[in-house]
C-alpha cells in the first residue's frame, strides 16, 4: 500500500525510529566513540606507515653511504589494507555494542514512550512496523560504516608507498561489508530481544551477554583461542588444536561462533592471512555472517509481528 | 453499512481462568456519544482494545463500522481513532512531528495541512513547534486527541479521557467532545467511571459491572428515569448484575 508522499509505512516507521534513536544521548555517545576510535584507527595506521617509512629512508641512506644496495621498501612487501586490522577490532567491539544498543533503542523507545497502541490501531501492517525497524537498525549501521570507509579510504590515499589495487579496493569493500554484516545481526538481536522481553533489563543485558560469549568464549571453547587474544585479527589464522574435545567443539559449536567467522572474514579480506589459507574457511566464514544476520531479522520480524501491544510497557 | 457504528454479540475475553470480559453485547448507533460506566477493573480497557484491534477476543465477536475485529483488523482501523487513558507520544519529538509521523502512517493527505486543521479545530496551534516531552498532562492529552482524529475517523475511542485532569482540563476536553460528535459526526466511545462526564456529555450509556453489561440505555431515558446525575450516581452504585430488569 502506497503511503502519502509515495512511501511505504515501512520507510515512515523507519525515518521515525532513526529521529527519535538519534536523540537518544546513549546512542550518540557509542556512535561518536565508534567514529572517534575509528579516526584513531586511521591515524595509527599512517603512523605506523610513516615510522616505517621514515626508518626505511634513513636505511637507504646509510646503506648508500656505506656503497651497499639499498634493501626494498618492506612496506611493499605487505597488503596496503593490513594497516587496517585495528578496524576490525573495533566493528567486534564497539560496532557491535552500539549496534545492539541502537537495535534495543529502536523498539524500546517505543514501548517506554508508550505510542504501540496508537500506532497497532492505525492501518497498519505489522510487517510493515517489523520492516521499518528493522531498516532503521540496517540504515544505522551502514551509516556507521560507510563513515568508517570513507575516512579509510581517505587514508590509503593519502598515505605515500602504499600501492592500491582495483583488486584491493574490492577487498576493502567485501571487508566492509562483512563488517556491516556483523554489526547488523547483533542490531537485530538487540532489536528482537527488546521486542520479547517483558523486562527492560533482561531485553539488554541478554543480548550484550550473548555478545560477550560469541566474542571472548565461543573462541576459547572451540578454538582455544585466548579471551586477551579473541579480538585479534591474526589469531584467525592459528589452526585448531588437535584432540578430540576441539575436534568435537569446533564442529559443533564452531558455526555459533559469529566472532570467529568475522575475524577468519576480515583476516582473510585484510590479507593478514597467509595465502595458503583454505577457501572453504573464508566461505564457510561469510555465510555464518550471513545466516546470523538472516536469522536475528527473522526473529526480530517474527517477534514484532506477533508483539502485544495493549501490554507493551516494559515491567521495569 | 449499518445503522450501528459498533456492534458485539457475546463477545468474552479470559486471561489464564480470568474472565475480564463476559458475553458482552451491545450496540453503539452512528453520531452517538457513548458513555461506557464501570468500576476499575470491570472489562472497559479490555472492551477498547478488543475494538482498537490490539487484542482478540477469546470468544464472541465484534464489529466497528460494519468491519469484523478479528477476520478484518486492517478496514477496522481506518475506520476508528484511539486515545488511550495516559497519552504518552515520543517526548524527544515536537507535537508537529508526532502528528506527522501518525498522519503518515494513516495515509492523511496533505498532512502539514491537516495537522494545521486539527490544531486549530483543538485550539492549539501554539503547541505545534513544542516538544512533547515539557507539555502538561492537559496538553499533552490535546496532542493525543489529535493525532487520534488527524485522519477524521468514523469511530473515536476514549479510555479514561478526563483522567489526571484539572477542572479546567476536564471541561476543556469535555466541550472539544462535543465538538468534534457535532462538527464532523463522529461516533464517539467513551471509557469513564466519572457520572458527571456522562451526564454532560454522552448520547446514551452502558454500564459494566465485572465484565458483564449491567445497563445500557439513552441519557433522555436514564434522566427520564432516575431524574438527575445524582440518582445516576447512585444507581451507578449500586447496580449489580442481579438488580438491574
Amino acid at each position: 500500500m502506497e503511503g502519502a508522499f509515495g512511501l511505504r509505512p515501512a520507510a515512515h516507521v523507519m525515518m521515525a525510529a532513526l529521529r527519535t534513536a538519534l536523540r537518544d544521548s546513549t546512542v550518540l555517545l557509542l556512535t561518536v566513540m565508534f567514529l572517534a576510535m575509528v579516526l584513531i584507527a586511521a591515524y595509527l595506521g599512517w603512523a605506523a606507515s610513516n615510522t616505517v617509512e621514515q626508518v626505511y629512508a634513513a636505511a637507504v641512506t646509510s646503506m648508500k653511504a656505506h656503497g651497499q644496495k639499498p634493501v626494498d621498501n618492506p612496506l611493499h612487501e605487505m597488503s596496503a589494507l593490513a594497516l587496517l586490522r585495528n578496524m576490525s577490532i573495533y566493528v567486534a567491539l564497539l560496532g557491535a555494542l552500539a549496534a545492539i544498543v541502537f537495535g534495543h533503542l529502536v523498539f524500546a523507545t517505543d514501548r517506554k514512550s508508550g505510542v504501540l497502541p496508537l500506532v497497532a490501531s492505525r492501518p497498519l501492517a505489522r510487517t510493515d512496523l517489523a520492516l521499518g525497524k528493522l531498516g532503521a537498525v540496517a540504515a544505522a549501521i551502514l551509516f556507521l560504516t560507510l563513515f568508517a570507509a570513507a575516512v579509510n579510504v581517505i587514508t590509503l590515499l593519502i598515505l605515500p608507498n602504499l600501492l592500491m589495487t582495483p583488486a584491493l579496493w574490492a577487498r576493502l569493500a567485501g571487508f566492509y561489508a562483512a563488517s556491516a554484516l556483523y554489526m547488523m545481526a547483533f542490531g537485530f538481536l538487540g532489536l528482537a530481544c527488546a521486542v520479547y522481553f517483558r523486562s527492560e533489563s533482561l531485553a539488554l543485558l541478554v543480548p550484550v551477554t550473548l555478545w560477550l560469549t560469541l566474542t571472548f568464549m565461543m573462541p576459547q571453547i572451540t578454538a582455544n583461542i585466548s579471551p586477551m587474544a579473541a579480538l585479534n585479527p591474526l589469531s584467525a589464522t592459528a589452526a585448531v588444536p588437535g584432540g578430540p574435545f576441539f575436534a568435537v567443539t569446533s564442529t559443533l559449536l564452531g558455526p555459533l561462533s559469529l566472532a570467529e567467522a568475522y575475524r577468519a572474514v576480515s583476516s582473510a579480506l585484510l590479507q593478514l592471512a597467509p595465502d595458503n589459507q583454505p577457501h572453504q574457511s573464508f566461505l564457510g566464514a561469510l555465510a555464518i555472517l550471513i545466516a546470523a544476520a538472516m536469522l536475528t531479522a527473522a526473529a526480530s520480524i517474527r517477534a514484532i509481528t506477533r508483539f502485544d501491544a495493549s501490554r507493551s510497557d516494559y515491567r521495569d | 453499512m449499518t445503522n450501528a457504528a459498533i456492534r458485539t454479540d457475546k463477545l468474552t475475553k479470559l486471561y489464564g481462568t480470568h474472565t475480564a470480559l463476559k458475553n458482552l453485547s451491545l450496540e453503539v448507533k452512528q453520531g452517538e456519544v457513548f458513555g461506557f460506566l464501570g468500576h476499575n477493573g470491570a472489562g472497559k480497557t479490555t472492551t477498547i482494545h478488543i475494538l482498537t484491534t490490539l487484542l482478540a477476543p477469546t470468544s464472541g465477536s465484534a464489529s466497528v463500522c460494519g468491519k469484523d475485529v478479528a477476520s478484518d483488523s486492517f478496514g477496522v482501523r481506518a475506520h476508528i481513532g484511539y486515545v488511550p487513558e495516559n497519552v504518552r507520544l515520543y517526548d524527544t519529538l515536537s507535537s508537529t512531528d508526532n502528528l506527522m509521523y501518525f498522519a503518515r502512517l494513516s495515509n492523511v493527505s496533505e498532512p502539514a495541512k491537516r495537522i494545521s486543521e486539527t490544531l486549530a479545530f483543538l485550539d492549539c496551534e501554539e503547541l505545534g513547534p513544542r516538544l512533547v516531552g515539557t507539555l502538561s498532562k492537559g496538553l499533552r492529552q490535546r496532542i493525543g486527541l489529535a493525532q487520534a482524529i488527524l485522519h477524521r475517523p468514523d469511530v473515536l475511542f476514549l479510555d479514561e479521557p478526563t483522567s489526571g485532569l484539572d477542572p479546567l482540563g476536564i471541561k476543556t476536553l469535555r466541550d472539544l467532545i462535543v465538538r468534534l460528535n457535532k462538527q464532523f459526526g463522529t461516533t464517539i466511545f467513551m471509557n469513564t467511571h466519572l457520572i458527571s462526564e456522562v451526564a454532560k456529555t454522552c448520547t446514551s450509556i452502558a454500564v459494566l459491572n465485572h465484565g458483564e453489561l449491567a445497563y445500557q440505555d439513552s441519557i433522555g431515558n436514564v434522566m427520564k428515569r432516575f431524574g438527575d446525575d445524582t440518582a445516576l450516581e447512585s444507581l451507578y452504585l449500586s447496580l449489580t448484575p442481579q438488580q438491574v430488569a
